[in-house]
């Protein structure tokens, strides 16, 4: 390989640096996700949506997906989720469902005459649960804590849950009747908010005309990437240099996010590491292994708008996290030299 | 800018508007013939006629044979009159009461002028009354009017002028004495229907010359136009030429400068680029801009061979900044060296 470089260096005076870069980002995540999804037009418009969810996946974080129904969150999942060949479960949330329902329980086996594990769906890679919202404060809690933990109790019984671990879950923000909103706190799991909206006109007009087509793709997708290789990127992940003038343009910018008139409760420390982490993550799946002032500026908002709690009076007035954060970045000034 | 530039040149209209508004008014304003300023023109209310111009007048038309005996007999002295004697040689009999009746009255007002002069006029009109009886009832009533201090004695007079030109148009049938000529002053006209000859002199204004040259018009004026006109020019070229001359003295202060003090000369060579780009399309990086966001703010200002150039600088700087590629360095010096030969020649 050495030889190679040393020969292609001569011949087109090329720089190793590029195509050591080539050669580390071959089989970028994110190229492969983007080929078979947005390329083919199996899923149409959900680029930015898709990317977001690929570096959370490689964060090793979870979701929280906002959007009325009817909008590809679940073939957005799902279509992920088989692409890298990972397992997927769907739970429809419920005010009746209980945490057992999702995290698993012991049943009585007459045959062996014990007692043996029924795992609940939560035992997967990519677990969509939709309408959080919709489930009781108890089974959301214990959702939550499968979440931070990775792990999960059942009758005292420890049981890690499968690596990569990713929930992705659903919230309608129209409906607000029979629901039960997750608390700051629980909010703050979720490595990222994505807000999900409608396609535009041409788009629809592509959706309708191949709606049988798409959703044909989606059932017939086959995995591009072993599991093993996707563990492989979430380690490399983690590898992705961040200079150290980044770190202080991160913390400022969580700082100015409390220090914002408009905000009653600002980011945390767990929103920076976010920042961090989904910033190295955006890099990674923009096919460099460093972090540019840019990553940030790109994963603030979905990592930082479910964090931030605008002044009620102010929020009346139309102030929302996103023009918060969006106001924060336009004051915060990038790294100089 | 546009929209200041627009706002300035209608603001410089508006004024050259008011300017020629009101200097047309200014000539306008002027009735022909009179003069502009008030201190030039002699008003009628200040003639002075008196009795005696009067007496003259009844004298000179009386040796010219306008005025019979009888008619001269009547108004001997007449400016020595009394009130009575006048009253006593007035032929008409209903004037004669008339005017006794206001002699008793006392107290004359301006109204009962007023009105005995519209009197008269009525009797004049319906030919009941000669103009002997005229001037002897104008004579009692300027006594009476004297007695009262009325301001209408000088009206009176002027009246009784007015009957005496009029008697030597009827006898002699003479008009060119009374007209001086068709270029008459509007002032001359006003006084074209007193007697000529012993008429007291009037100062009559001269006619004004025709005016050529354009008003003299205020300095102030002058001053706001050519603010306004120097205003308009530098909002509509002057940003062009300032960043003519900016663009070329902002690129040779870059030859001159050494050093941006970062300690990294590919750093530096950066951050004059982007010093560069910005003087080259007069796009500033705003400190919250990251590098690529300025790139694609500023790229659309630049030339193609240019922003490709930028591009790749750019991208070298996030190499060498941000990815620790220290061969990264040596393209964003490369790509400053064609930026600045770029930049000279383009100035």
């Amino acid at each position: 390989m050495v030889i190679l470089f040393v020969f292609l260096d001569n011949l087109f005076s090329l720089d190793y640096s590029i195509i050591i870069v080539w050669c580390f980002f071959a089989m970028a995540i994110f190229d492969v996700v983007k080929k078979e999804l947005i390329d083919r037009e199996v899923l149409i418009e959900k680029e930015n949506e898709l990317k977001l969810v690929t570096s959370a996946l490689l964060s090793r974080g979870h979701v929280l997906m906002e959007g009325v129904p009817g909008v590809a969150k679940t073939y957005t999942s799902k279509a992920l989720a088989k692409l890298l060949g990972l397992s997927f479960k769907r739970v429809q949330m419920t005010p009746d469902l209980l945490p057992s329902d999702i995290i698993g329980y012991y049943v009585y086996d007459q045959r062996s005459g014990g007692f043996v594990l029924r795992k609940g769906p939560i035992f997967t890679n990519i677990l969509l649960v939709d309408e959080i919202n919709r489930a009781s404060p108890r089974t959301q809690s214990a959702l939550l804590e499968a979440m931070q933990e990775r792990q999960v109790t059942i009758e005292g019984e420890l049981y890690k849950l499968e690596e990569p671990f990713m929930v992705i879950a659903t919230q309608n923000p129209v409906e607000m009747e029979g629901v039960f909103p997750l608390p700051e706190a629980q909010l703050d799991r979720f490595l990222i908010k994505v807000v999900t909206g409608y396609t535009s006109t041409k788009g629809l007009v592509k959706i309708m005309k191949n709606a049988d087509e798409i959703e044909e793709a989606i059932e017939s997708l086959k995995p591009v990437i072993a599991h093993n290789e996707v563990l492989e990127e979430i380690r490399k992940v983690r590898y992705v240099r961040i200079d150290e003038s980044l770190y202080s343009y991160i913390a400022s910018i969580v700082e100015e996010t409390r220090r914002h008139a408009a905000v009653r409760l600002g980011a945390s420390p767990r929103a920076a590491i976010a920042l961090v982490k989904m910033a190295k993550a955006w890099a990674y799946t923009s096919s460099r292994d460093y972090v540019i002032p840019d990553d940030v500026k790109a994963v603030a908002q979905p990592v930082l708008m479910h964090r931030i709690i605008v002044r009620p009076e102010l929020e009346l007035q139309g102030v929302t996290p996103d023009k918060v954060v969006e106001d924060v970045l336009s004051r915060i000034p990038v790294p100089k030299p | 800018m546009r929209k200041v530039a627009l706002f300035s040149l209608l603001t410089l209209l508006l004024t050259m508007g008011m300017l020629i508004t009101a200097v047309s008014s200014e000539v306008d304003r002027h009735t022909p013939g009179f003069p502009q300023s008030v201190e030039s023109l002699q008003l009628p209310a200040i003639l002075p006629v008196n009795l005696s111009d009067v007496e003259k007048a009844i004298l000179e038309l009386s040796k010219q044979g306008v005025l019979s005996e009888e008619d001269a007999a009547k108004l001997k002295g007449f400016s020595n009159l009394s009130l009575q004697d006048a009253v006593t040689r007035i032929g008409n009999t209903e004037l004669r009461n008339s005017l006794l009746n206001l002699s008793n009255k006392g107290v004359l007002s301006p109204d009962d002028v007023e009105v005995f002069l519209n009197y008269l006029s009525s009797l004049k009109t319906s030919g009941a009354l000669n103009p002997v009886d005229e001037l002897l009832a104008l004579r009692a009533l300027e006594l009476l009017a004297k007695a009262n201090q009325s301001p209408y004695t000088s009206r009176i007079l002027l009246t009784m002028l007015s009957v005496l030109k009029d008697l030597e148009t009827q006898k002699s049938g003479n008009l060119t004495t009374f007209f001086k000529g068709s270029l008459q002053s509007p002032a001359e006209k006003v006084f074209q229907s007193f007697p000529t000859l012993p008429l007291p002199l009037l100062q009559l204004p001269t006619a004004p010359q025709l005016r050529l040259s354009l008003p003299k018009i205020p300095y102030s004026v002058l001053i706001i136009a050519g603010i306004c006109c120097f205003s308009t020019i530098a909002l509509l070229f002057g940003k062009r030429l300032a960043a003519h001359f900016s663009k070329k003295l902002n690129i040779r202060s870059i030859e001159r400068m050494q050093t941006l003090k970062v300690g990294d000369r590919f750093l530096e060579a950066y951050w004059l680029s982007v010093h560069i780009v910005s003087t080259i399309s007069g796009v500033k990086k705003v400190d919250s801009e990251t590098h690529r966001e300025y790139l694609a703010r500023v790229r659309q200002r630049l030339g193609p061979g240019v922003a490709d150039l930028f591009r790749d600088i750019t991208t070298a700087y996030e190499e060498y900044r941000y990815g620790f590629r220290a061969e990264a360095g040596q393209r964003i010096l490369n790509g400053f060296r064609k930026l600045m030969e770029h930049a000279r020649a383009s100035t």
